[in-house]
């Protein structure tokens, strides 16, 4: 029989990539839909990380859904008005293992798009270290029929290693933390070194919350906050530059954008004639009139640290805030192409290599006065 | 209420974050003093036998410095004094503030620190916020509790220093470089051009085990690669060895070359240097062998009283049991004759000076009291406490005994005391002057707590030592144990 999915990636590296920013829990739920993979992770119903693993960061990808759809109703408590794709649970822990099972750990990630400014200068792109020579490595992922084993292979120079994940059924209802699409009250988009390096910046007095304050139209415009650490409490601001005023040399601002973010910079240009950050790329704060014009939410920074994986691999991110307080950190992925020549990617797959996306979703620690607000986000 | 703000470029900052790191080596917290024209930065050791300061001058260091104090109100927190103004802040949370401002990331690194401190009655929280302005408008601030403190500062006396040398910190460095890494003590002395450096472990003994092996490294360095040198010769002065590695390591990234004042063992030893309007200086309590000895310490009078206070305590005590028991006899003994059992370069021979009197075991005893030596408070009877726990066998005790004959012989400390720094806050000064009682002794000392709270603190520290050591046999844990059951 026709296995009911079965996906061939020739860089294991991104998977792993990718994976590994969601890497805080040690299992992972995942959803196997026509345009890719969708790994989620979850702590507590308060921290959620999707990673989605696109079709085209596989060379093949061939996922049978007609095959399926009769002996998939148990297990499925997906409501959504789609078709029910399967739907399970595997250790993440263990498929991060299997991933790098032939070392392609860590060799360029953490200090690849970190400490290099510009991702394309990547350290490991000599012809002899090793991702070049990891070049022909391929990768099988397949998921034979609903409530088989989930089987990763991997070949390299004619070793094959095959490693079968057991596949649980889901718990109970997992839902993901709702974000009000139509109800977001605060996006900001900036590039991921800075909220690394904030967040990395607040950790160091070992905080338990986290504030996030933003306006529209007073200083400070946006600011994030570790509070409830023992000694010291430290404050982050991003605020205009005060050397480039930014009505003075539209300019050299823009310019220094166009530098910083090669996609979305006209965007970025028109909302700088508003006062905004400099850091930022976009900076909208529309908070309904009942909060006032300052957006205040407070979440636990255990939970934000998580996503420092996301942050250090990243390129750019989009921090959203909805109504209820929920945070969205959309993390935007440029995974860098480490074979130069004759990688034949079936889909479109821009020079730089794919773009993958991680989104996590932080439940908000309640406030006082906004306790009526934020219990509806706790029932739904 | 008084008000500090300064700021500093980014140089500074880093010059910041390394005096910082050299003072963590000496303790936990940082005293910061605020004066109209300078800012000092300090910090002394648990044991207080070192005392790390630096000056940083209002003209040089920073940008800006502006520090007012209105005197009308007694300030709740923090304390002000005259024109000062000083706290303490945990040298953790400093460090964690300015580690790692070096250049790194060169659209947002910083470009100006601003410091502020508002010491305010009405005012709960005590807090020093400090901005760090970095580049693409980032600015990241931070506030830090720092807590009220009373701070000493050690004095010396430069101008009675008879010794004194000065030399390259990378000079040091080669000859720190030779010593091994669990040498604990340096002895400095000069021979006939030659000034020796020798790094030696004092042994310790418990019974039959060693517990610490001595191991000697001497380094004989011309005395033309000094700078500057003029010291006695043949006399030995030792210090902490890991004292002298954290100053030389921070004068060679000060790049300043440091000047050695001391006069004679058993007094302090000044290290200091200048750079960048900041003036370091290093005063650290030295051990060793005083000439002339013979000479009773006729200044201070305050040792012989505090002995003979304790006399009345009941001698006749069981000698057969343990420290708890010797409580008041060991109180009235005299500190050790450390100035003996300090040669380094003859381990075997300290044995033979120090046991006149059928003490065979006091060595090994002695030389962990030299742990103690203290810049502000004579060894005091906590000490002869631990010397007491260190070896449990109880014939010990009869030696303690013998070597209360000696008092008058060794006056080493007591000596050394008439230099000490006096505590800047007065109103610290013990009550109870009348009584003989030095003005810098510990509390203890005079409130005399209850005996069995006391075996119990230096057993902790007997416990401490035991595990430090890396080679403990069995045997000297079952006697540990012993000792351990008896309470």
């Amino acid at each position: 029989m026709e296995p009911l999915f079965t996906g061939v990636s020739n860089n294991a590296h991104h998977l792993y990539t990718l994976l590994s920013c969601i890497g805080f829990a040690s299992r992972a739920t995942v959803q196997i839909t026509p345009d890719g993979l969708r790994f989620s992770a979850e702590e507590g119903r308060v921290l959620q990380g999707l990673a989605f693993l696109d079709k085209s960061l596989f060379t093949s990808y061939s996922f049978n859904a007609s095959t399926d759809t009769n002996q998939d109703e148990s297990g499925q408590n997906d409501e959504d008005s789609e078709v029910a794709y399967p739907h399970f649970v595997v250790s993440l822990s263990a498929l991060l293992e299997t991933l790098k099972i032939f070392g392609i750990n860590d060799l360029s990630e953490p200090n690849g798009s970190r400490d290099t400014n510009i991702p394309q200068t990547n350290p490991a792109s000599s012809a002899f270290s090793a991702p070049a020579l990891l070049m022909d490595r391929s990768c099988t992922l397949q998921y034979a029929s609903h409530g088989a084993p989930l089987s990763i292979a991997i070949t390299e120079a004619g070793v094959k290693t095959t490693c079968e994940l057991v596949t649980y059924e889901l718990e109970g209802n997992e839902s993901d933390i709702p974000l009000q699409r139509d109800a977001i009250i605060m996006k900001v988009i900036m590039r991921s070194a800075w909220l690394h390096n904030a967040i990395g910046e607040l950790d160091s007095s070992t905080p338990t919350i986290l504030k996030l304050s933003a306006c529209a139209n007073r200083e400070p415009y946006f600011a994030l906050s570790g509070a409830g650490g023992p000694f010291s409490e430290s404050t982050v601001e991003f605020s205009v530059d005060k050397h480039n005023e930014p009505g003075a040399d539209q300019t050299g601002l823009s310019q220094t954008h166009k530098v910083l973010a090669n996609d979305g910079s006209s965007r970025a240009r028109a909302t700088r004639t508003k006062m905004a950050p400099t850091v930022t790329e976009t900076f909208l704060v529309t908070p309904p009139s009942a909060m006032g014009d300052r957006i205040k939410q407070s979440y636990r920074f255990a939970l934000i640290r998580k996503a420092g994986r996301a942050m250090s691999v990243a390129n750019k991110v989009s921090i959203r805030g909805d109504r209820q307080g929920v945070l969205s950190l959309q993390f935007m992925i440029e995974l860098d192409d480490n074979v130069p020549t004759g990688r034949p990617v079936g889909a479109g797959v821009k020079a730089v290599g794919p773009v993958c996306f991680v989104d996590f979703r932080f439940v908000p620690l309640l406030d006082e006065e906004e306790a009526e607000m934020d219990v509806e986000v706790d029932d739904e | 209420m008084s008000s500090l703000t300064l700021s500093l470029a980014p140089p500074a900052l880093v010059r910041l974050h390394d005096v910082l790191i050299c003072l963590s080596k000496f303790s936990d917290t940082v005293a910061i003093e605020a004066e109209h024209d300078l800012l000092r930065l300090s910090a002394l050791n648990s044991t207080k036998t070192a005392f790390a300061s630096f000056v940083c001058e209002k003209e040089v260091f920073f940008e800006t410095y502006a520090f007012n104090v209105r005197k009308d109100i007694r300030s709740s927190s923090g304390s002000t004094a005259g024109d000062r103004f000083y706290c303490q802040i945990l040298l953790k949370t400093l460090l964690s503030v300015f580690r790692g401002r070096v250049d790194r990331n060169k659209d947002t690194a910083v470009e100006r620190c601003d410091m502020e401190l508002q010491e305010d009655p009405q005012e709960t929280e005590c807090r020093l916020t400090i901005k760090m302005i970095c580049g693409l408008g980032v600015i990241k601030s931070y506030k830090l509790t720092y807590e009220p403190a009373s701070i000493q500062h050690a004095v010396f006396d430069k101008g009675r220093a008879t010794n004194q040398w000065t030399a390259d910190p990378r000079f040091l460095k080669q000859i720190i470089e030779h010593f091994s890494l669990s040498a604990e003590q340096l002895d400095i002395y000069s021979d006939s051009g030659k000034a020796v450096f020798t790094s030696f472990t004092t042994k310790i003994m418990d019974g039959k085990e060693v517990l610490k092996y001595p191991v000697h490294t001497s380094v004989a360095a011309d005395k033309r690669d000094f700078e500057e040198i003029q010291i006695e010769d043949n006399m030995h002065i030792a210090i902490n060895l890991k004292d002298f590695k954290a100053v030389v390591a921070h004068a060679e990234t000060a790049n300043a070359t440091v000047t050695a004042r001391y006069t004679q063992p058993c007094k302090p030893l000044q290290l200091a240097y200048d750079f960048e309007g900041v003036n370091a200086e290093f005063t650290i309590m030295t051990r060793g062998e005083v000439e002339g000895e013979t000479a009773p310490a006729s200044s201070r009078v305050g040792m012989p009283q505090l002995s003979q206070r304790h006399t009345p305590a009941p001698i006749s005590l069981n000698r057969m049991n343990t420290p708890r028991g010797a409580t008041p006899n060991t109180q009235m003994l005299p500190p050790p004759p450390r100035s003996r059992s300090i040669r380094p370069l003859n381990g075997s021979s300290t044995q033979e000076h120090l046991a006149p009197t059928a003490v065979s075991d006091r060595p090994s005893a002695s030389s962990v009291s030299m742990d103690y030596d203290s810049l502000f408070v004579p060894a005091d009877d906590d000490r002869q406490w631990d010397e007491m726990d260190e070896q449990e066998e109880p014939q010990d005790i009869l030696g303690w005994d013998a070597s209360g004959r000696q008092d008058n012989s060794e006056p080493t400390l007591q000596e050394a005391e008439p230099d000490f720094p006096k505590i800047a806050d007065t109103r610290r000064r013990p009550p109870k002057d009348e009584m003989g009682v030095p003005p810098t002794q510990r509390m203890s000392q005079v409130w005399e707590p209850s005996r069995v709270g006391r075996v119990q603190l230096t057993l902790s520290r007997f416990e401490g030592l035991v595990s430090s050591i890396e080679n403990v046999s069995s045997q000297c844990f079952r006697s540990f144990r012993s000792v351990r059951s008896v309470y």
